[in-house]
């Protein structure tokens, strides 16, 4: 204990005395970490099971309908109709729960996403909705702060109920009123609430929405003309389903693959995949960030290189800068470390001492770089926020939780990486200085 | 020559000696060749040499005769090319490890250089107790014997300064109580008094001749100056590698 204060104080001394090197070594640790952090954040919340989308693991997202040509190639693609969910997923079996959400295209580019309400002063106000079933409430865990979510029985007797959450609860009719029970929505588009939630944030933009209205009762008087079996299919929504594990994973795409063949055969000379565009979680996440088309074909590779490309600019860039000065630096202490040696430090003494020295710094500039990160993040939220997420969904409320900036994964994995820089820049060049001869390193100019 | 031991003396040898000699540095059959593509220098040839316990020894010889590469070789900062050192009866052989090295090098040898080779970041106190540090003492006791050193060395008043605030004499006086601070059996001094003034030059040789008479510890000094090697106990010169008397 006592040999590693004095490491800090001579650290610290170090740190005084040789005010350049110690400033850039500090400001390049602190910006790689700063860097890595705000990717870190952008990628925990695109990633990780944070509120309320906690079942990523066991989620399967299937987005497209795909249409096929003889040579099994897709030709085009669409999203399903409430018709297509009701025949070929409700009533999957091997899920746990399966939900119809409005596709992200759909709701961006045909609007499907917003709705009228009337606010408080009679006012109509635009909200984001989502138009879902009862198992939606399954997949995502909304914490219900009064009332109830979207039952089994909403959904098969069409009742039109919506589960709104607080902040427009609080928006509509204030503080003190309790909202379940009262209407929302405009004449001929009315629900009733049946539950408040506290709201997701536009960061989670498959969850997130400020009211949620019972599919069956919005879609309850569309008709589907058997006739014209194909053009029944095509409407705005996605699939989204938890299995329990791989297995469930993979006897959901057979048992698709199964129902798409059959209804291909009905559908004559148009052969249909339901499974082309499904993936998981993290495969989504990917797809959608490198705009790959659901039909082109990928490898783990082409899914991971843009990220280990950019987490060695982040890191290893400056780690071998930073390498380069404390070899530099290491060279001017050559003289000090042959006198070590003389009165009788041994090699992995002197090395642990170069270790701690730089533990030192790198501790401070990733001190420096995690609170950068911070005031990024709040700074300029604007703009990264709309580098890594949906520009259309994110408002003046889209905020970055405590959860996610204090999350214990990630400041240790902040810490590896301060780890890492630490031993690739501090270990190796003084490893290759301190195995020099003695007298060789005494003679060195100091 | 083989030296008798006390039981096998007669009443008279006992009698007329005042204490018994024991080697304390051998060296054999020394060499030291430094090699470079285009280049062969021998810096030593042939050196035998034993060192008394007790004994104040000083080297001399004009400058790149080899006197600093053999006190090098003598206190375990380098290699010789070829032949034998033996340090307090320990034959030092050249595959033993780095680690082994670094403990004999702490217990047994306390070096003093022309240059002093202090740490500039850290204070007296702190430069002073380095053998210690290293040697695994525990804080309380370096301090004390820290504190000891160097109220002995005259800079009680100089315990939290930095070399740089420090004379050429008093960053000597440092680098000394250093070297002894461990009770190494032998002190190798290389120009001790090179960087400093003849008043002060005459002053650090006055406490290596405390230390050697005082403690009976063994010095060997590396000098050029003929006035303070005639007050060592004995002298060796060197010419271009070799010992000439």
């Amino acid at each position: 204990m006592k040999i590693l204060l004095l490491y800090i104080k001579h650290a610290l001394h170090m740190m005084r005395e040789e005010k350049l090197f110690s400033g850039i070594y500090i400001a390049g640790t602190a910006l790689a970490i700063a860097f890595t952090m705000v990717m870190a954040i952008v990628y925990y919340v695109k990633l990780a099971k944070i509120y309320p989308e906690v079942n990523r693991d066991k989620m399967v997202y299937i987005d497209n309908l795909c249409f096929m040509d003889k040579e099994g190639r897709v030709h085009s693609t669409c999203h399903f109709s409430d018709y297509a969910f009701e025949k070929w997923f409700a009533h999957a079996k091997n899920v746990e729960y399966v939900a119809p959400i409005y596709s992200k295209s759909d709701r961006i580019s045909v609007g499907n996403g917003k709705r009228n309400i009337i606010g408080k002063n009679g006012k109509l106000i635009e909200v984001e909705s989502q138009v879902t079933n009862h198992d939606f409430f399954n997949i995502f865990k909304f914490e219900f702060l009064k009332g109830r979510p979207i039952t089994r029985e909403d959904v098969e007797q069409h009742n039109p109920v919506a589960v709104i959450t607080n902040d427009l609860a609080e928006q509509l009719f204030g503080k003190d009123v309790d909202p379940v029970g009262k209407m929302i929505g405009e004449e001929g588009d009315e629900y009733r609430i049946c539950g408040v939630v506290k709201g997701a944030s536009p960061l989670t933009p498959v969850s997130y929405a400020q009211v949620y209205v019972n599919y069956s009762y919005y879609y309850q008087n569309m008709v589907y003309d058997n006739e014209s079996l194909s053009g029944n299919y095509i409407g705005g929504f996605s699939v989204i389903a938890t299995v329990k594990d791989n297995a469930q994973y993979q006897a959901l795409k057979q048992e698709l693959d199964a129902t798409a063949a059959r209804w291909s055969q009905i559908m004559e000379g148009e052969p249909i995949s339901l499974t082309h565009t499904m993936s998981n979680h993290a495969q989504h996440v990917v797809e959608i960030e490198n705009e790959l088309v659901p039909f082109h074909s990928f490898t783990d590779w082409d899914l991971v290189k843009p990220y280990v490309g950019l987490f060695f600019i982040l890191l290893f860039v400056p780690a071998i800068n930073l390498c380069g000065m404390v070899a530099g630096r290491m060279e001017r202490r050559l003289s000090e470390m042959g006198v070590r040696k003389a009165f009788g430090a041994k090699r992995n003494t002197l090395l642990w001492q170069v270790v701690w020295e730089n533990m030192v710094l790198t501790l401070t500039g990733g001190i420096i770089g995690l609170v950068l990160s911070w005031v990024a993040l709040y700074v300029m939220r604007d703009t990264i926020l709309t580098m890594f997420f949906d520009s259309d969904l994110l408002n003046d409320t889209t905020f970055v939780s405590g959860e996610v900036l204090f999350a214990p994964l990630l400041f240790l994995g902040a810490l590896l990486a301060m780890l890492l820089l630490n031993l690739m820049a501090a270990v190796f060049p003084a490893w290759l200085s301190l195995r020099k001869p003695i007298v060789e390193s005494m003679m060195e100019k100091r | 020559m083989a030296l008798p031991i006390m039981g096998e003396m007669s009443e008279g040898q006992r009698g007329s000696l005042i204490y018994i000699m024991e080697t304390i540095i051998k060296l054999t059959e020394v060499n030291k060749i430094y090699r470079t593509e285009e280049i062969e220098t021998q810096a030593l040839e042939n050196v035998n040499i034993d060192v008394q316990k007790g004994e104040f020894l000083s080297i001399m010889g004009p400058s790149g005769c080899g006197k600093s590469t053999l006190l090098n070789i003598m206190g375990l900062l380098d290699e010789p090319t070829s032949g034998t050192v033996e340090l307090c009866g320990t034959k030092i052989d050249p595959t033993l490890s780095d680690n082994r090295l670094a403990e004999f090098r702490n217990k047994t040898l306390g070096f003093v250089f022309q240059s002093f080779h202090l740490i500039s970041s850290l204070n007296v106190l702190d430069n002073v107790q380095l053998p210690l540090l290293y040697r695994g003492v525990g804080y309380n006791e370096r301090m004390k014997r820290a504190k000891e050193v160097i109220e002995r060395v005259g800079l009680s008043h100089r315990m939290k300064h930095t070399p740089v605030q420090l004379s050429g004499g008093q960053c000597q006086r440092v680098a000394i109580a250093r070297a002894i601070i461990g009770n190494p059996e032998i002190i190798l001094a290389d120009e001790p008094t090179g960087n400093l003034d003849s008043k002060m030059g005459a002053d650090i040789l006055g406490l290596l001749k405390q230390l050697n008479e005082e403690d009976g510890r063994t010095i060997v000094m590396v000098t050029h100056n003929e006035q303070q090697a005639q007050q060592t106990k004995r002298i060796i010169k060197f010419l271009d590698g070799r010992q000439i008397m």
